[in-house]
């Protein structure tokens, strides 16, 4: 946490005499995560946990619109007695933060993050808080840093103690990014103010994305042997296995990554968790019925929707949606479904 | 999204010949270690 301070802390008066005011022209977006042991002497803080902080500093306009971002954390269930394993965290911004929430499919297009308002915002008594237009060059700041394992790091300044000791897995994420307008987009976004056929004024955001997937398992720990009476005597460790993505990337092809179902999915999976079923041999029978006819299948789907069921039709062949399979058949007067 | 467990490998085409015929947009079959399948859906 003290390094992540002193990024902001350095980054503040830099960015600040571009002209960069986060809440004005330019959006802060933060978190930090922690899984496992964190200590720092500077200052003293020590954290054997799971912690999760995340802020944004954003301008927001008429009608409550502001640059979009989104971030996500999953860590999984048993993660702290296993450490750093199973963990999968995303962060974006602008473009690639709206595709990143849309369903498996469906295309994110450029520009979709833009805001319309209806007339340029009031330029603040600052004038290096205003928002910079066409011909504008402003800095754009984006970065992670992942610890995965043991880090210990000393600058000397606390003798022979470390300042800072991680374990476990530690990350940061961190963007400052300026917001741009135009009352005249040449990338055809449409903004036209309702009612009228004047343009409206486009507000925008870089887009932004950094992602990471991290699973692992500990090998085939640990695998028994066995002797000439088959009974077990020894074992063998084969070490841990550890699948590790990282992605990090900024402007279009951070949005086309954010279109990538596989990328998504990091996402949705945790904001959306699948609704989990069992296989039911007994709805054989439905299921038979249902694909015999393509009338069927839809008979079936606006049943569902009648009966303003959650989810999806699908489910209805799972053990746990025995009772409204049931009423189906009743309905449709299906022979033989019993 | 719809998740189902525990599909029998000998199952699993005519589970699939379901989804689509309800109109899935996406399918993801993952094997599971006990031999049978998981299918998730949209």
């Amino acid at each position: 946490m003290n390094r992540f301070v002193s990024i902001l802390t350095l980054l503040c008066p830099v960015l600040g005499l571009w002209g960069c005011v986060a809440g004005y022209n330019s959006t802060l977006f933060y978190t930090q995560s922690n899984i496992g042991l964190d200590a720092e002497t500077k200052p003293p803080t020590a954290e054997i946990s799971i912690s999760r902080r995340e802020g944004v500093l954003a301008p927001g306009f008429e009608g409550g619109e502001t640059p979009p971002v989104v971030a996500g954390f999953h860590a999984e269930p048993s993660a702290f007695s296993r450490f750093f394993f199973g963990v999968q965290s995303t962060f974006a911004g602008g473009d690639a933060a709206y595709a990143m929430v849309q369903s498996p499919g469906i295309i994110g297009r450029e520009g979709a993050s833009d805001l319309c308002l209806s007339t340029k915002p009031i330029e603040p008594w600052w004038s290096a808080a205003a928002i910079p237009e066409k011909g504008h060059v402003v800095p754009f700041a984006f970065g992670t840093d992942s610890v995965f394992g043991l880090k210990v790091a000393w600058t000397g300044t606390a003798g022979p103690f470390p300042d800072s000791l991680r374990l476990g897995f530690n990350r940061k994420e961190l963007a400052w990014a300026p917001v741009f307008g135009t009352d005249t987009p040449t990338d055809g976004a449409s903004c036209t103010i309702p009612g009228t056929n004047e343009h409206g004024y486009v507000v925008s955001m870089p887009s932004f994305i950094a992602t990471l997937n991290a699973k692992g398992q500990a090998g085939q720990s640990p695998t028994a042997g066995g002797d000439s009476n088959n009974q077990n005597s020894q074992s063998s460790f084969t070490g841990v296995n550890v699948d590790w993505v990282q992605y990090f990337a900024t402007g279009t092809v951070a949005t086309a990554l954010a279109n990538n179902n596989d990328i998504r999915s990091v996402l949705l999976a945790q904001a959306f968790p699948a609704a989990a079923g069992t296989y039911d041999p007994t709805a054989e029978c439905v299921r038979a019925w249902v694909v015999s006819s393509p009338d069927h299948a839809t008979a079936l789907k606006q049943w569902w929707a009648s009966q303003q069921l959650p989810g999806i039709p699908y489910q209805i062949f799972d053990s746990q949606h025995s009772t409204e399979r049931k009423a189906f058949i009743v309905k449709e007067n299906i022979s033989g479904c019993n | 999204m719809a998740q189902t467990k525990d599909i029998p490998p000998a199952n699993l085409p005519d589970q699939v010949q379901a989804a689509v015929a309800l109109g899935a947009t996406s399918i993801k079959c993952t094997k599971q270690a006990d031999g049978n399948w998981t299918l998730e859906t949209n």
